[in-house]
Formats: C-alpha cells, sequence, structure tokens
C-alpha cells in the first residue's frame, strides 16, 4: 500500500538504455513537484495523441501508406495514454486516502 | 498517383500482361501473309517507359519510387521474302513476304516477361506481409 | 515522448527505412525490363564502407535521423544490351532480406510496447 504522503513514483523500471530519458526523472519533493510531474505528462500525452491523430488521418487520405510507421504512432499514443490512467489513479487513490484521515 | 508499393507493382503487373498479350499476338500471326490493311503482318513491340524520377530525387520522407507504363505498342517488324511458289500470295517469282517474326525469340520475351510479372507478385505479396505484421502491433 | 527515446525511436526508423527500401525494390523490379532503367537501393549497414560513403546521396535527414540511410546506385551485372541494371535474381534475395528485416522489428517493438505496458500496469 503506496504511503499516502509520500510522492508518487512516476519513474518507471526503465526500459530503454541508461542514460535515456526515461531513467532521469528527479524524485519529486514538495507538491509543486506533482503538478509539474503531471503537467509534463499530460503535455506528453496531448502530444502523442496528437502525433497519433496525424498519422490516422494522412493514412485515411493516402498521404502515406507507411503501415507500420502509422500503427508506432497509435501505439505509442496507447501506451502513454495507459500511462497517464495510472498516474491517475495513483494521484486519486491518495487523495482519498489523504480525505480518510482524521484532522 | 503511383507513388506506393502496391501501386508500383500493380503498374508492373500491367505492362507486362500487355506485352504477353502483344507477344501472343504476335505468335499467334506467325503465317499470316495477308492482313485487313494489305501486307504481311508485322511483328509488334510494347514501348515501356518508368515514370521514376532522375536519381538522386528522394522527396521528404517517401522514396519517390514510381512504377512504369506503356506509352505505346508499335509496329517494328517488317517482311522476310521466303520462296513457296505454290502458296496462293506468292508473286511471280514465287516469293511470299512473312511476317518477321521469329519464335524462338517471342518465347524468350515472353519468358522474361513472364518472370518480371511474377516477381512484381512477390513484391505484393512482401508488401502484403509486412502490413498485416505491423497492423498485429501491440495485439 | 520520453518513454520511446532510445531503443524504440530506432526501432521506428529502422521501419520507416524498410518502407522506402521496399518501395525502392518495387521499383526496380517493376522496371526489370525498361531498356536504360539502372537499379538503385537504399544502404544502411551498422558502418557504411568508404566507397558507400562517398557513392550515392544521403536521404531526407528528418526520415532516420539516428540512422546511416544513403540512397545508391545499384547496378545488378547483367548481359543487356539496353542499358537496363536489373536481375530479378539478384533484387529477390534483397527483397526478402528487407522484408524479414522490417518483419523482425515490427516484432521487437511488439515486445517493447507490451513491456512497457507491463511495466506501467505494475504486472510481470
Amino acid at each position: 500500500m503506496a504511503d499516502p504522503i509520500a510522492p508518487i513514483p512516476v519513474s518507471l523500471p526503465p526500459v530503454e538504455a541508461p542514460g535515456g530519458r526515461a531513467a532521469a526523472r528527479p524524485a519529486p519533493g514538495p507538491a509543486s513537484g506533482f503538478a509539474d510531474t503531471l503537467r509534463g505528462v499530460i503535455a506528453e500525452v496531448t502530444e502523442s495523441q496528437r502525433a497519433a491523430d496525424a498519422a490516422a488521418r494522412d493514412f485515411a487520405t493516402g498521404k502515406t501508406t507507411d503501415v507500420a510507421a502509422t500503427m508506432i504512432e497509435m501505439e505509442k499514443a496507447s501506451v502513454s495514454f495507459a500511462l497517464m490512467l495510472q498516474v491517475r489513479n495513483r494521484l486519486l487513490e491518495a487523495y482519498q486516502e489523504i480525505q480518510r484521515i482524521q484532522v | 498517383m503511383a507513388d506506393d508499393a502496391l501501386s508500383i507493382s500493380a503498374s508492373a503487373l500491367s505492362v507486362q500482361r500487355a506485352r504477353m498479350n502483344v507477344i501472343a499476338e504476335n505468335l499467334a500471326n506467325v503465317h499470316t501473309t495477308k492482313t485487313a490493311g494489305g501486307g504481311p503482318y508485322r511483328r509488334r513491340t510494347v514501348n515501356v517507359e518508368s515514370e521514376a524520377p532522375a536519381f538522386g530525387t528522394l522527396l521528404a520522407g517517401r522514396s519517390g519510387a514510381r512504377g512504369v507504363r506503356v506509352t505505346g505498342v508499335v509496329e517494328t517488324g517488317g517482311a522476310r521474302p521466303v520462296y513457296l511458289p505454290g502458296h496462293p500470295d506468292a508473286s511471280r517469282e514465287g516469293y511470299v513476304q512473312m511476317p518477321d517474326v521469329n519464335p524462338i525469340v517471342e518465347m524468350t520475351d515472353l519468358m522474361a516477361a513472364t518472370r518480371a510479372y511474377e516477381a512484381s507478385v512477390a513484391a505484393i505479396q512482401a508488401a502484403k506481409s509486412m502490413a498485416q505484421k505491423a497492423l498485429e502491433l501491440g495485439r | 515522448m520520453s518513454l520511446f527515446t532510445g531503443t524504440i525511436e530506432l526501432l521506428r526508423q529502422g521501419a520507416v527505412v524498410a518502407a522506402r527500401r521496399h518501395e525502392l525494390l518495387a521499383q526496380n523490379i517493376a522496371n526489370a525490363e525498361t531498356p536504360g532503367y539502372r537499379a538503385q537501393d537504399l544502404t544502411f549497414a551498422g558502418e557504411l564502407s568508404a566507397a558507400q560513403q562517398v557513392r550515392g546521396v544521403p536521404i531526407d535527414p528528418s526520415v532516420a535521423p539516428d540512422m546511416n540511410v544513403r540512397l545508391v546506385e545499384s547496378p545488378d551485372e547483367t548481359l543487356r544490351s539496353d542499358g537496363n541494371t536489373v536481375d530479378i535474381d539478384r533484387q529477390m534475395p534483397r527483397l526478402a532480406e528487407n522484408t524479414v528485416y522490417q518483419n523482425t522489428l515490427i516484432h521487437i517493438l511488439t515486445a517493447r510496447f507490451k513491456s512497457l505496458r507491463s511495466a506501467i500496469n505494475g504486472q510481470a
């Protein structure tokens, strides 16, 4: 059970080579760390959704016929969305835990 | 615009089919000494042109590859005089103007066209296989 | 996206290059009987030889920035007299190799995405 006061770990176990950006997130401290991290994740998700949408449109209109490239963009958007969903769920759990604390 | 792999290969199928049709016509008329327009059948060939751009023009994000097309079917053959005095179309000296169609040349061309056709079919199969694999991404 | 730099991006670039190479090979094969047509190819082995670096042109840098891809003239030895430099028997193995390369990249990418999802969901 995650300690509700502790920061939610957003750095996933790195699946990329060390030195990649996936491994370099600083440990969030006070509340601004949360907000920044969440903002960053949302921005990245928005961007990957936009890219996937553009790829799908380009494919539909015949601007590109590269199936592999299109599917890769779709998958990237789907995975980043899944990440954001998990982050949101953890935040919600933490918030609910905090609410339950009797003051 | 035939600039995706499937269109390129499809254009090749059309072109090689056209060549095969003309070869078949040549072979069928190898003994035709009199055509509607008068004179013996004249061998036909298919002019094929590539739509590929000059080397080095690589469009952003695309390979810029293009297919082929038929630019025309032309009569390139002449006539061969053959000594056949009993032939209804023989001249007074006994010579008949025969089509300048050599079956061996035609068969060689037919084999080349068939191979080229089959190779483009293989290219289409490869494209399909890659697309199907890509569609399974993440599933 | 921070999740997708590094290997996944390189795999993606490889897949894009493979698609471009397939178009070129399809063009070569389509022109196997076109008089005067000169065969082309894309080279992107890990390190290009000095000769390969010199000849050919680099492709648009936005396509595969982390790969060293060059468009080269790639004539096959033929006995033709019409200037055509395509030998179908030489093109078919290239086509097969490129298809296997592309399918393998997709396979690896699929595995990577699956493992990312597992990490995200906290499952093994």
